[in-house]
């Protein structure tokens, strides 16, 4: 049964896959990364991008162009990491049940919205709503095989690409970034310096909603030709422990997304091979779970060395 | 006492039913958006509950898993542990014991004596699946929200798998499991409503969690390393040992309260997917602020909404999941320490400046 | 030819829990030189520091900057007007660059970026300027603690600090890189720029300052040209006693019966300092030993090695012959030392539980309070509300939070607990801090009375010298992290002779030590 698993046909469609099942990943990874670096994981970005997914879809349909699509998307994206952002920052409430709570609220009232807009609380295939169009890189699609896997994305997976580069530079490279590192490093020090904390991670939180949500607008522009309900399947916390595993950094986020993108294909791969759905569904979910194990185990070795008494 | 002094002993209280009061003023508006015939849906949602005897029994039917996995959440909550866990939980003990009450079928054990191994079986299994998550942020701080949020992913496929390659009944023509022995389920306690025997269980859990939590020697220890940790130490509590031991129970909870579910209202096993009950937990006891005592209260609340949204769902043109919309609010605002926060600090300065200008 | 650059005049600052930390107090320096802020533990330095940095605002005084009056609301504010603050605890982020920390919250941008070529050449320039050397890409966290101390001047005299604040700056640092920061502070006057430094170390003060301004218990004592005092004038200026306090004592009864036996103690931090080294004594029957020192001279580490909130890795702590070496705090209890934590709020409490379950936490287990797992509300109220009366908590309830007590009230609920859990000794850490007169004085009594009445052997760490010299039997001096000085009998001691050997300038010999364990 694993034969025909290594034929050209196969392999090509395996790593093509690959790339195709990181694309929100990468999104929201950069998204995680970037309120990580200010010292606040965004636990929402699972209904940022779920909100993110339903409005791109309803904007497109509504106004015919991706573009306002993707507007919509952001909107959405915005709109649910600034009630996290001003409940955790402002009203001082406990981020993460803020976060789970803001998820479920997703998952509810997109549920809901779509039934207004269409009478149904399946998908949004009643929507006309557009996809994002598939780009042909030149030259690249005409190398063998490598053609067939690099050339034929969706043009947002090729963006996120750009957008792993931007969250470089906006975290690495801008004054921006250096004030929200040293925020999420020691909040004090900044403070000392004049810095208004609140207000860094409140932008980080903005920042974060915008890149995620690109991801939301993915799935269901790019993905999926539709919306279609509680799509997320927990990519927004796969996406975050990608950043996790790569204790903040960029390429490290971007590959390990790639990583846990593989074990999305691997998953889906095997299904097609009659392995049974339940067990190669589990696939993603517990490479998440061990991947995460691994780097706190390491971690925690680490900070064990350093650490003096009590 | 006037009202202001009132205002202040009370906020906490008023506070949440503040919450409450504003999340069912949403319903209200999004019930006008969505509906053909508003007030009809309005009507259905907010007396719909309690418009038959049945109608009223499905509430307290509802209320008892909704408050086994809300007291698991209140164990988790009180060392501080957003261990999540319990949505998987509640589903795998639900399949593991859907299969043994139909494929067991060992005629010669006493109707009662059936369901309470089953139930047992259901806590000891969530005990065990609760302390993964626990050791693994214990002994290696992993993050436990990302955790538990992925093991329940896994735990809903496994119950899945189970029932389609398990206990697959093929002579029915939708996904379910074989019939479960008579002998296995809870007895119905009034007739033409599922309300069942499964009720006292659940009373008897609330009483035994709260006096556990407050009356013993172990749960004053689990709250005192919940409250904190350092103080913990210098009195020479076992910090790990409590902080495993809440949340093991906290799984039991979650683990007998799915196995009650499925011997008290189910023929046979049909989930394939989470069943919400475990956020539905985690939303009662933040409610509850973590104290059991308070968890039944909040669960009929809970469950009032819920069938609420049924009916509306059922007789109206409404989709129910906008209840998972006011859930979610709800939570947001109890959640937010500042929430009410000015008003509160207004009453207390004019009382205090009130006090000195008496004296 | 120099003039008042800076004046604070009759400043008063009340805390919220009616604490004074400022009475009155003035101060003020020339421009172009490095005045000496001088006092003990408590003596309201910080406060003053605090408030001339904009941190804290008086309730009386006014400051003056360059005679024209100043209010400042916020660090910003004191930043603006030339204020700039070296904090004992570094204000740096460790992960980041040297010249990224100089430049954070004014950064300089290139195209709309960071310009981190632009940040490493005005570090340099500035480094260079002041003869500072330090390599402005290296991260932080590579830098030495002395490196680290220039990273914080330098991000000052970039904000354009003409008074710079130096809290102990050479408390963390070797003598050498002490040394270097001499140099380097003298240059920083010559070049026109006034010190404010902080310090308990006088032959440094002797070395560096031009004049001095003492504060004891939040007033100015004294001020003067450094030039004109002895080391020893100084010390006895700050460490003057203030009897306010009614402590009552009779002479300890009956022989010496040794109970505990603290043996050539030692604990070294991760960073490799000797923070305890060689520590010897035992404590007896009915008597109270005092450990007399500035904080942070061992004090804390060897509280907690003796109560098992830090593992014993060099040495041996014997309590009635037996070694609690590899012992848990609830074995080492049950062996009979309670503990008077110094961070009452971390350690010593609960603030978010009741009263009555922040009494009982060492002893719910016991079969007093409990038959089984069950336990015993009736035993436990009625015990609770004796302990309550008996130790004058005043809260409106045993079940009122004790979050909602005013520090002196957390502090009697805590030694109502650890006073009558029926040990055979007690490490009491800072038992007074920053509390109220009223509890201050019931504590130290209550104290006395555990001791003579139930035979208690008691360690009372303490950085207040005056409660020290009148709750002690016998005294033990710690600086850096080792005895410099013991005396048997308290009474025959002065502070100012406890002062020099706190302050390091003076040290007995190794068989006068010795007789402290015995």
């Amino acid at each position: 049964m694993f034969a025909q698993f290594f034929t050209q046909e196969y392999l090509v469609d395996f790593f093509y896959s690959i790339i195709r099942m990181s694309t929100p990943l990468v999104y929201c990874a950069m998204g995680a990364l970037i309120s990580r670096q200010s010292g606040a994981l965004n636990m929402a970005l699972e209904g940022i991008m779920l909100t993110a997914s339903l409005l791109a879809v309803a904007f497109s349909a509504a106004t015919h162009t991706v573009f306002f699509g993707m507007v919509g998307a952001v909107l959405g994206g915005l709109l649910i990491s600034f009630v996290l952002a001003y409940m955790h920052l402002v009203k001082q409430s406990e981020l993460v049940l803020t976060g789970i709570a803001l998820n479920t609220l997703a998952s509810g009232g997109t549920v809901y919205l779509l039934f207004l807009l269409t009478g149904e609380k399946g998908t949004s295939r009643l929507l006309n709503s557009l996809v994002v169009p598939k780009w042909e890189i030149p030259l690249v699609k005409d190398i063998p095989i490598l053609g067939e896997v690099l050339s034929g994305h969706n043009a947002l997976t090729y963006i996120a690409f750009v957008f792993a580069a931007l969250t470089y530079v906006l975290i690495f490279k801008s004054g921006t970034g250096l004030r929200i590192r040293a925020v999420g490093f020691n909040p004090d020090a900044a403070a000392s310096v004049g810095i208004n904390v609140n207000r860094i991670k409140f932008q980080a939180f903005l920042y974060s909603g915008l890149f995620a949500s690109l991801g939301g607008a993915f799935m269901s522009m790019g993905y999926l030709s539709n919306f279609s309900r509680d799509m997320m399947a927990g990519r927004g916390f796969i996406g975050m422990s990608a950043t996790n595993l790569a204790d903040g950094r960029v390429l490290g986020s971007l590959l390990a997304s790639l990583g846990f993108g593989a074990a999305e294909a691997v998953s889906i791969t095997l299904a097609t091979l009659n392995m049974k759905a339940e067990i190669v569904s589990m696939i993603p979910y517990l490479a998440t779970v061990i991947g995460l194990v691994i780097m706190s185990a390491n971690k925690q070795a680490k900070a064990r060395k350093n650490r003096e008494g009590i | 006492m006037n009202a202001r002094k009132i205002f202040i002993k009370y906020f906490d209280l008023i506070r949440t039913v503040a919450a409450i009061l504003i999340g069912f003023a949403l319903t209200l508006v999004l019930l006008f958006f969505v509906s053909k015939d508003p007030l009809n849906a309005v009507r259905s949602f907010m007396l719909g509950p309690f418009s038959s005897p049945r109608r009223f029994f499905n509430i307290i039917e509802l209320m008892i898993p909704l408050t086994f996995t809300a007291l698991g959440m209140c164990l988790m909550l009180q060392v501080g542990e957003f261990n999540l866990l319990g949505e998987g939980i509640f589903g795998l003990a639900g399949a593991f014991t859907a299969y043994f009450a139909c494929r067991l079928l060992p005629a010669s054990i006493p109707p009662v004596v059936f369901p309470t191994l089953l139930i047992l079986f259901g806590a000891v299994l969530g005990a065990l699946m609760a302390a993964i998550p626990a050791l693994l942020r214990i002994k290696w701080n992993a993050n436990i929200v990302v955790v538990t949020i992925m093991l329940n992913y896994v735990l809903v496929f496994f119950a899945t798998y189970m029932l389609r390659y398990w206990m697959r009944d093929t002579k029915v023509t939708y996904l379910g499991s074989y019939k479960f022995a008579e002998n296995a389920k809870l007895t119905t306690l009034i007739r033409g409503t599922k309300l069942h025997t499964g009720v006292w269980i659940a009373a008897a859990a609330v009483l035994v969690v709260w006096w556990f939590l407050f009356r013993t020697t172990k749960g004053y220890e689990i709250r005192l390393t919940g409250h904190n940790q350092s103080f913990a130490k210098y009195v020479g509590i076992n910090v790990v040992g409590s902080m495993l031991a809440a949340q093991m129970l906290g799984g039991a909870l979650a683990g007998m309260g799915g196995a009650v579910e499925i011997l008290g209202r189910y023929d046979r096993f049909l989930w394939m997917e989470q069943t919400g009950y475990g956020f539905d937990g985690m939303m009662i006891a933040v409610i509850a602020k973590k104290n059991p005592a308070l968890v039944p209260l909040a669960a009929f609340f809970m469950a009032y909404l819920k069938t609420g949204a049924n009916i509306s769902g059922a007789t109206t043109d409404v989709p129910l999941e906008f209840i998972k919309v006011i859930q979610s609010i709800i939570i947001i605002l109890v959640a937010a320490t500042m929430f009410m926060d000015s008003l509160h600090r207004r009453a207390v300065i004019k009382a205090s400046t009130e006090e000195t200008g008496v004296a | 030819m120099s003039d008042t650059i800076l004046s604070m005049e009759n400043i008063t600052k009340v805390y919220p829990n009616g604490f004074v930390a400022n009475r009155n107090v003035s101060f003020s320096c020339k421009k172009g030189t490095i005045h000496a802020l001088l006092g003990e533990n408590g003596a309201g330095k910080t406060t003053l520091m605090k408030i001339l940095f904009g941190f804290l605002i008086p309730d009386e005084g006014r400051i003056l900057v360059k005679g024209q009056p100043v209010a400042f609301k916020d660090p910003q504010d004191a930043i603006s007007h030339g204020v700039g603050m070296v904090h004992q605890h570094f204000m740096l982020v460790d992960e980041l660059s040297v010249a990224e920390n100089v430049v954070l919250g004014m950064e300089p941008l290139r195209h709309g970026l960071f310009d981190m070529n632009k940040a490493v050449s005005v570090t340099d320039e500035l480094a260079r300027k002041y003869n500072f050397d330090l390599n402005p890409r290296a991260l932080v966290q590579e830098c030495s603690v002395g490196v680290k101390q220039k990273i914080e001047i330098l991000k000052a005299l970039l904000r354009g600090a003409e008074i710079l604040i130096l809290d102990e700056p050479t408390a963390v640092l070797t003598p050498q890189e002490t040394k270097e920061l001499f140099v380097e502070l003298k240059k920083l006057r010559d070049m026109g720029h006034t010190i404010v430094f902080i310090s308990h170390k006088l032959n440094e003060v002797k070395e560096l300052c031009d004049d001095f301004t003492v504060l004891r218990s939040g007033r100015t004592v004294a001020v003067g040209d450094t030039g004109d005092y002895t080391e020893q004038q100084l010390s006895n200026m700050m460490v003057g006693r203030n009897v306010e306090l009614v402590v009552k004592k009779e002479k300890p009864e009956g022989g010496r019966e040794q109970v505990v036996e603290v043996r050539s103690l030692g604990y070294t931090s991760h960073t490799g300092k000797k923070l305890l080294d060689d520590v010897s004594f035992s404590l007896h029957k009915h008597r109270i030993l005092g450990v007399a020192g500035v904080e942070g001279n061992g004090q804390s580490q060897l509280g907690e090695l003796m109560t098992g909130l830090r593992r014993i890795t060099h040495g041996d702590v014997l309590v009635d012959g037996v070694s609690i070496k590899g012992k848990n705090v609830r074995s080492i209890r049950k062996a009979g030392v309670s503990n008077i934590s110094e961070d009452r709020m971390k350690y010593g409490s609960a603030l978010t539980m009741s009263v009555e379950e922040n009494i009982i936490a060492d002893r719910y287990f016991t079969g007093r309070y409990s038959k089984g797992i069950r336990l015993d509300r009736k035993a436990i109220r009625s015990d609770v509300d004796e302990l309550i009366r008996q130790f004058k908590v005043d809260c409106p309830a045993r079940d009122a939070l004790a979050g909602m007590l005013s520090g002196g009230n957390i502090q009697k609920m805590i030694v109502a607990r650890e006073f009558t859990s029926n040990s055979k000794v007690i490490v009491a850490n800072q038992p007074t801090r920053g509390i109220d007169v009223g509890s201050t004085e019931f504590i130290r009594n209550q104290l006395i009375r555990l001791a003579r009445d139930k035979g208690v052997a008691v360690l009372l760490i303490s950085a207040d010298l005056t409660e020290v010299l009148e709750v002690s039997d016998s005294i033990i001096v710690m600086s850096g992290g080792r005895i410099t000085a013991y005396f048997e009998d308290a009474s025959a001691v002065n502070e100012m002779e406890l002062g020099e050997y706190m302050l390091g300038i003076k040290r007995m010999t190794d068989e006068q030590i010795g007789r402290a364990l015995g």
